[in-house]
């Protein structure tokens, strides 16, 4: 069920946002291997990327579109993924459902995924079928056949999925509040799932406008990965995508956000948080700026593994949170670093937002000593290993290079950025991002917590552990 | 830890379609088509090779190699899983995998984490259903930091006093926010009710009253008795050469000294009415619905027949369930089943949700599909197609070699070998559509099951008793998954001493 499917789906989307890109460490021995890559481009701008591997005969195929949430129009929130599950309607060769139940029918796996920046649909199947796969989704580039009623059914689906993600679970409005107080001018202010009230407002005129506009050769990349001969392959694009019209040139009038100038604080009460948590989020470069590698380094720092700095301060020997950690969300406009930590019971939001603060003052104060450079180093180098395993995961790294950092050969070169990475660069881009005047805090408290309020209605005593 | 996991995919901002529709793709109107490109021939593809080996205390060693990246992963199965803790421990087997990795005779919790994160591996450690596990993933270069890692935890643990209360308020911090979250109250409550006291029910992380109760005593005699070699088996796979890694594993595993063996109590048969039990959270905007029954084991002959029953279902974005709940209707984003087929009978559970208007009809949905299998044999051609999607999928499955030694570890546990996993596929080629029907009417009736919904009870109880039966309702402040009858007795046992803990500081947030 994609309940308990899913974890791996939001994993490789926190890949992708986190750029977990690579390096090599005097610790390790070992390199990890370079994806040999070809290019090509077709007449009417689709870019294609191609990696052969033959270990197993099976093959891997992406289609990114580059147009996320942020390109929606204001009113539209959510559009850039209601359409993606529309993709899968039907077009002028293929019956709604056609091309999931394909390839079911042949043993294969596929998903899509929509984040603020792209929109990525993908499938694993055995290699024979690759000309197949290559000639349905061109026929959902080329032409888009969708009932209203399918159109209707499937926002009802959305909808469904908001109230799972968003408005039922602990912590599900969490990151909602986070960058709608983060950003002021720019879409990333709203998640890719958007509102209810906008995702009503859709119509099926928009869908096919929104194909009009973005699904058009010139606006996407076309990568695959496995069991395949790149020559014969090549002749097959060229035929089944060769002739589907090049697009109008993509508009891309996002607004920018401006330099924040003081810090903004926010205290949220929320009846679907079960604990207090603290978020620190600050505005830092987007992805491809030379910073990041540093500000990756200092995220390993604070929290990749149990002997990280903010595991083991505030977890392990203060016992403040029950997670805390420090990460990027790097995204094609700048993004941000956020700190935060989910508390223990107990525990007081002033406790930890001290911790947190403590913990970007060191990273400004102090360079970090080498051993812990090397750990991080070796972390990013052994993730690349870990992470580049199957034809998907490969698809997915070319994939980010190619559409979000504009550079394919980035996918082996970041390593050795990485590997660059100096104390100093640490300390020099915590000093240029984590200013005070450049931060959003945001306490998410219980709604119970809310001053005035006792407790609160329905919610009888005695449902959690505290002792009496 | 998984609330770790849990949180934080709350962070990943990408989200997805998921799984989509399914069905026989309906012709509508015949357009003018194109026809699809044939697919080339198939390769033949047999299963990978493996060597094993078997030490002079029991363990079973298997080594998978594959060179393609400079990777290495050790993973150990053993008798460590929920199922093997005492009554009234709920959470033991969990706490003891979680303890083993903060501190043994020779290193400190922190010098543990030091050691993996210095290589940037991975080390986890866990249990499940019935089987503890533990994995160790680093680069090929890193193979006796690995075995010696992987070695002193498991043999050696110490289990310092202190770390066990670090883990206990950890957890009980962890399951507040767990004790809010619908989808894990209904699979849980699904579970317990269903296994009516068996410990395949018991919540895999306990309870608040459960984890209060656990003792450094209790981790330790647990650790004696689960944690043994005759009854376990390591798999090494990757960039390694198997001669290295056997005698490798020999160096650090051969003197961990043999036990007992593990018994699994027995599973008394499925229940013979319907029950339907409302878990009352009046906020809910949205109802998770589990229904389900106890099945069968994995040696069960009708393992295969099962299979395809479960992916006829709801297996994958073109099953049934998904046809009706999702595709035809709108009314979920998701609806999938979950087929367990551990040593004793495991359980069937159909599991969908949809906003609180919908739940009964969705509810009828699901049991409608249900119903339907036991009565008409499935089409050929739908046959076909999910045995493809079954076994279709081999190629994708061993690309890796931890998926291979998934199979490996799967099959050695429950006592088969190469023959077996070489001829799974065609045993599953070979299932009928008759043997599909007839295990549907023996094994799983759907007036027999067990309904768990978990939503605004107020607003659909009446709607769902009167089309489906009678139904108890409890309000979620009341629940005690500890209990078949999922309720909290009136006057509590006060919970078994523990060693002091600190109290959480009730009050100081406010």
């Amino acid at each position: 069920m994609y309940t308990r499917k899913l974890p791996p789906v939001l994993t490789l989307a926190l890949a992708l946002m986190t750029g977990t890109q690579g390096l090599a460490a005097a610790t390790l021995k070992v390199t990890p291997p370079e994806l040999k890559i070809r290019q090509h481009q077709l007449a009417n701008g689709l870019k294609i990327v191609l990696h052969e591997d033959r270990s197993v005969p099976v093959a891997n195929v992406q289609v990114w579109y580059h147009v996320g949430s942020k390109d929606e129009r204001q009113g539209r929130s959510g559009f850039a993924h209601l359409f993606e599950h529309i993709m899968f309607k039907g077009s002028a060769n293929v019956e709604p459902e056609e091309h999931i139940n394909f390839i079911s029918s042949i043993g294969g796996r596929f998903n899509a995924t929509t984040d603020f920046d792209r929109t990525l649909y993908f499938q694993t199947f055995p290699s024979q079928y690759l000309e197949r796969m290559l000639w349905m989704e061109a026929d959902r580039m080329r032409s888009l056949d969708v009932s209203e009623e399918n159109f209707l059914s499937e926002r009802d689906v959305v909808k469904e999925e908001r109230r799972l993600r968003i408005e039922t679970p602990p912590f599900g409005r969490l990151f909602e509040v986070v960058l709608d107080k983060t950003f002021t001018a720019h879409p990333y202010r709203i998640l890719p799932i958007g509102s209810m009230a906008d995702l009503e407002a859709a119509t099926i005129e928009d869908v096919r406008e929104f194909h009009r506009t973005y699904y058009v050769p010139n606006n996407a990349t076309l990568v695959i990965s496995g069991d395949f001969q790149s020559d014969e392959t090549l002749g097959w694009i060229e035929k089944h995508f060769g002739s589907i019209p090049k697009g109008q040139a993509i508009p891309r009038n996002v607004p920018k956000e401006p330099a924040q100038t003081a810090e903004r604080r926010t205290v949220e009460y929320d009846a679907n948080t079960p604990l207090p948590a603290v978020i620190f989020t600050y505005h830092m470069p987007e992805a491809g700026h030379p910073d990041l590698y540093a500000l990756q380094v200092a995220a390993n720092v604070l929290s990749n593994g149990q002997s990280s700095r903010l595991y083991r301060k505030m977890v392990y020997d203060q016992q403040i949170a029950l997670e805390a950690g420090g990460q990027t969300i790097i995204l094609e406009d700048p993004g941000v670093f956020f700190f935060f930590a989910i508390l223990q019971a107990g525990k007081t939001v002033e406790e930890a937002e001290k911790a947190l603060a403590e913990e970007a003052e060191r990273l400004r104060n102090e360079p970090a000593p080498q051993e812990e450079l090397e750990k991080a180093k070796s972390q990013i180098v052994a993730g690349q290993v870990f992470e580049r395993q199957t034809v998907q995961d490969k698809g997915v790294a070319i994939g980010y290079a190619s559409v979000i950092l504009g550079d394919v050969s980035r996918v082996d070169k970041d390593l050795a950025e990485f590997q660059k990475v100096t104390a100093a660069d640490v300390q020099r881009v915590a000093r240029t991002y984590f200013r005070p005047e450049n931060r959003t805090v945001v306490h998410m408290l219980p709604a119970a917590m809310k001053p005035g309020q006792g407790q609160p209605e329905g919610k009888p005593e005695g449902k959690t552990e505290e002792q009496p | 830890m998984k609330i770790t996991r849990f949180v934080l995919s709350r962070f990943a901002l990408s989200i997805t379609a998921l799984a989509l529709l399914t069905g026989a793709a309906s012709a509508q109107e015949a357009k003018p088509k194109q026809t699809p490109p044939p697919p080339k021939p198939a390769k033949e593809i047999r299963f990978p090779a493996f060597e094993e080996k078997t030490l002079a205390n029991g363990l079973r060693l298997v080594v998978i190699e594959q060179h393609e990246t400079p990777s290495l992963s050790a993973q150990l199965l053993f008798p460590g899983g929920k199922v093997h803790a005492p009554a009234g421990k709920a959470g033991l087997a969990d706490a003891t995998a979680a303890l083993v990795r903060e501190g043994t005779t020779a290193r400190s919790a922190q010098q543990i984490a030091q050691t993996i994160d210095s290589v940037g591996g991975v080390l986890t450690t866990g249990a499940s259903l019935e089987s503890g596990f533990a994995g160790v993933r680093v680069t090929s270069d890193q193979l006796d930091l690995a075995l010696d890692l992987l070695s002193d935890v498991i043999l050696r643990p110490s289990f310092p006093a202190e770390e066990l209360e670090r883990w206990r308020n950890q957890t009980l911090s962890g399951l507040q926010i767990q004790q809010t979250d619908p989808e894990y109250i209904a699979d849980a409550a699904f579970v317990q009710a269903v296994y009516g006291g068996h410990p395949y029910g018991q919540p895999a992380t306990g309870t608040p009253e459960s984890v209060q109760g656990l003792t450094r005593d209790d981790l330790a005699a647990f650790h004696r008795r689960q944690y043994v070699p005759n009854e376990s088996i390591l798999a090494i796979v990757g960039d390694v050469k198997a001669a290295d890694a056997f005698a490798k594993a020999e160096r650090f595993f051969g003197a961990w000294k043999r036990g007992e063996e593990s018994r699994i109590p027995a599973v008394k048969p499925a229940q013979a009415q319907r029950r339907i039990v409302i878990i009352d959270k009046p906020d809910a905007v949205q109802t998770q619905i589990r229904v389900g029954q106890i099945a069968i084991g994995y040696r069960d002959p009708d393992h295969f027949a099962a299979q395809v029953y479960d992916s006829v279902v709801g297996s994958s974005s073109n099953s049934r369930l998904y046809e009706e709940v999702r595709r035809k209707r709108g009314l979920s984003y998701g609806a999938f089943t979950d087929l367990r087929l551990p040593s004793e009978p495991g359980w069937f559970l159909a599991n969908t949700f949809t906003k609180t208007e919908s739940t009964a009809e969705a509810l009828g949905l699901v049991l409608e599909v249900l119903e339907g299998m036991g009565k008409t044999p499935v089409p050929a051609e739908e046959l076909e197609t999910r045995k493809t999607y079954l076994t279709g999928a081999f190629p994708l499955e061993i690309e890796t070699p931890d998926g291979i030694a998934g199979k490996v570890l799967e099959a050695m546990k429950f006592g088969y070998g190469r023959e077996y996993l070489e001829s799974y596929r065609d045993k599953l080629g070979a299932v009928t559509a008759e043997q599909v029907k007839s295990f549907a009417g023996r094994r799983l009736q759907p007036d027999r099951m067990l309904v768990v919904l978990v939503g605004n009870a107020k607003a659909f109880a009446a709607d769902v008793e009167k089309r489906f039966g009678k139904a108890e309702t409890i309000p979620i402040g009341e629940v005690d998954l500890l209990q078949p009858g999922l309720r909290k007795s009136p006057h509590p046992p006060a919970p078994s001493p523990a060693s002091p803990s600190p109290s959480p500081g009730e009050g100081e947030t406010e």
